[in-house]
């Protein structure tokens, strides 16, 4: 895994949104076709830490590279695709769900094409069809559920077909179906080859999937470890592993300092 | 029709199409982003550089359009900026424009400045001269062209600006380019409906649309049909009727508003039509 070409690499990191920054010093690097989640409770930057990777949040200090290249100088920001929290929805405002899915081609259309080509068309397709949404595409994005607008974001995110998958609590507010639905998409598609980093505050259907945790807590990188051997710890529940690192204050990366490829390491903060 | 043997009324007729055509073009993306009163806005900066071109003796069109491009883009730049919300950026314009057109106005008493402003406070359509026409169609050319040409890119980062700017999306430069379409618009339909009601064309055909369509795009087309029926049918009512065509124009646009409502309302009670059935808020 540590041979594979790293996908973000951030050293010493830190981001904020006014003066002061909420993530400190944040290291770590995420390597090709990797699934890892960041941990943490309301408040520990894991959001944060997202958005800085893709320009949300400033990187007041420390570097942060994308693909190799220093975000600064990074322009194909089509590689990534992002998955926000929630859709921007406005009762009142038209905007179907095959419309907001097609946004996702624009990153990779010529600006001076108004319409959508046969490529473009099916790959919007297929994405809603792998989300199971495409029984959806002419309703109105208002008028589905919480869980239908996020698999219509991910299927927005998909149509780009991204390498790297970023995900903003995908699970919140979700109910189960469509959290299950999540899960099962997430790990064919990282079966695939695409590499997925999400921000979650408990694990629940993704346990089984997610191969590490880097685990946030007051804005800084408190573990970094693989999610298969935390649940295999006596009592342990891995939808509770960030509550079990806040309240404890015994870190994972502390009591099992067994076999942890050391570049999942490398990044302490 | 007789009234269309009129030269005037033949100028007329092409800029109540192509204004129709155009605010509503460019409404599309402001109402989405909850911006309707831009145009107010940006119709009290046009008129105070009205003001400007009638005491200076330049031409009011052309020192319109500066001031109004000028505004345009320093209010996106500071809304986007996300330091001044765009309510308070437009109450701003409102009073700053009509303020500094008042004092200019008053200056210039003794020309009739003053008498010439209300011809832009409420438009007059019949006025148009060929080479206002040529004007129009000129910048109907390009505000249409750049509206549907980018509609797809104008929608994702009115939609989800978060999201478009994470997909490297040029969000800044797009919102700028609206607002100076807005304002080209602004400038032109100064001269049809009066800045007092530049909004009205702007939001009404659009809102009106997005009463009978769940779908952006379509909405837009149509409400480009509705802004041009309306400016058509309002300029040959206001003919027969010898009203202002301005205000005829704004006050079909919310008959044809209130209709929509009553033909969405019925829809809803219909059991015949399930799709729209379940669209709740």
């Amino acid at each position: 895994m540590t041979s594979t070409q790293p996908v973000l690499r951030l050293s010493q990191a830190s981001f904020g949104y006014g003066q002061a920054p909420v993530v400190f010093q944040a290291s770590a690097t995420i390597h090709t076709g990797e699934f890892v989640v960041l941990l943490g409770a309301n408040g520990s930057g894991k959001s944060t830490l997202v958005k800085g990777v893709l320009r949300q949040a400033r990187l007041m200090a420390g570097e942060v590279e994308v693909f190799a290249t220093p975000q600064q100088k990074f322009r194909q920001w089509h590689r990534l695709g992002y998955v926000p929290q929630r859709a921007t929805v406005t009762g009142s405002l038209p905007a179907s769900a095959w419309e907001v899915v097609s946004c996702g081609r624009l990153p990779r259309q010529p600006w001076y094409r108004p319409t959508l080509t046969s490529t473009d068309r099916q790959a919007i397709t297929e994405a809603m069809t792998t989300t199971g949404v495409a029984s959806l595409a002419c309703r109105r994005l208002a008028s589905l559920s919480g869980g239908q607008q996020r698999r219509v974001l991910l299927a927005r995110a998909l149509a780009g077909q991204p390498e790297v998958l970023l995900l903003d609590e995908p699970m919140a507010g979700v109910d189960l179906a469509s959290q299950e639905i999540l899960a099962h998409v997430l790990a064919t598609l990282h079966a695939a080859g695409t590499t997925i980093v999400l921000v979650a505050h408990e694990l629940g259907p993704l346990a089984t999937h997610v191969q590490r945790a880097i685990i946030l807590r007051e804005g800084r990188i408190d573990a970094d470890v693989p999610v298969s051997q935390t649940a295999h710890l006596p009592h342990w529940e891995c939808h509770t592993l960030a509550d079990h690192v806040t309240t404890h204050c015994d870190p994972p990366a502390a009591t099992s300092a067994g076999p942890i490829p050391s570049g999942w390491l490398g990044g302490q903060g | 029709m007789s009234i269309f043997s009129y030269t005037f009324m033949q100028h007329a007729l092409l800029a109540a199409l192509m204004i129709g055509a155009c605010a509503p073009a460019v409404g599309s993306f402001l109402v989405q982003r909850r911006l309707s009163l831009i145009g107010d806005g940006l119709g009290h900066v046009a008129l105070a550089g009205v003001a400007v071109g009638l005491l200076t003796g330049a031409a009011p069109l052309a020192t319109a359009l500066v001031a109004a491009v000028v505004a345009a883009v320093v209010v996106e730049l500071a809304r986007s900026s996300g330091r001044t919300g765009g309510d308070a950026l437009i109450a701003l314009m409102l009073y700053g424009g009509i303020a500094a057109a008042a004092v200019l106005a008053w200056g210039n008493k003794r020309n009739s400045a003053g008498a010439s402003l209300g011809s832009y406070l409420f438009g007059s359509i019949t006025t148009t001269t060929t080479a206002d026409v040529w004007a129009f169609a000129l910048l109907t050319g390009v505000v249409l062209t750049l509206t549907l040409g980018l509609a797809a890119r104008l929608f994702a980062i009115g939609d989800d600006p978060v999201w478009a700017r994470a997909a490297g999306l040029p969000v800044r430069g797009l919102g700028v380019l609206l607002a100076v379409l807005t304002a080209l618009t602004v400038v032109v339909s100064m001269r049809v409906v009066g800045l007092l009601m530049i909004g009205a064309l702007l939001a009404i055909p659009v809102t009106t649309a997005h009463l009978l369509t769940g779908r952006f795009r379509l909405a837009m087309l149509l409400a480009i049909g509705l802004g041009m029926a309306v400016c058509v049918g309002g300029l040959v009512g206001s003919y027969y009727w010898d009203s202002p065509s301005g205000a005829t124009i704004v006050l079909l646009a919310v008959g044809m508003y209130a209709l929509a409502t009553l033909a969405a309302s019925l829809r809803r009670r219909l059991p015949l039509t399930p799709s729209h059935s379940e669209s709740q808020p």
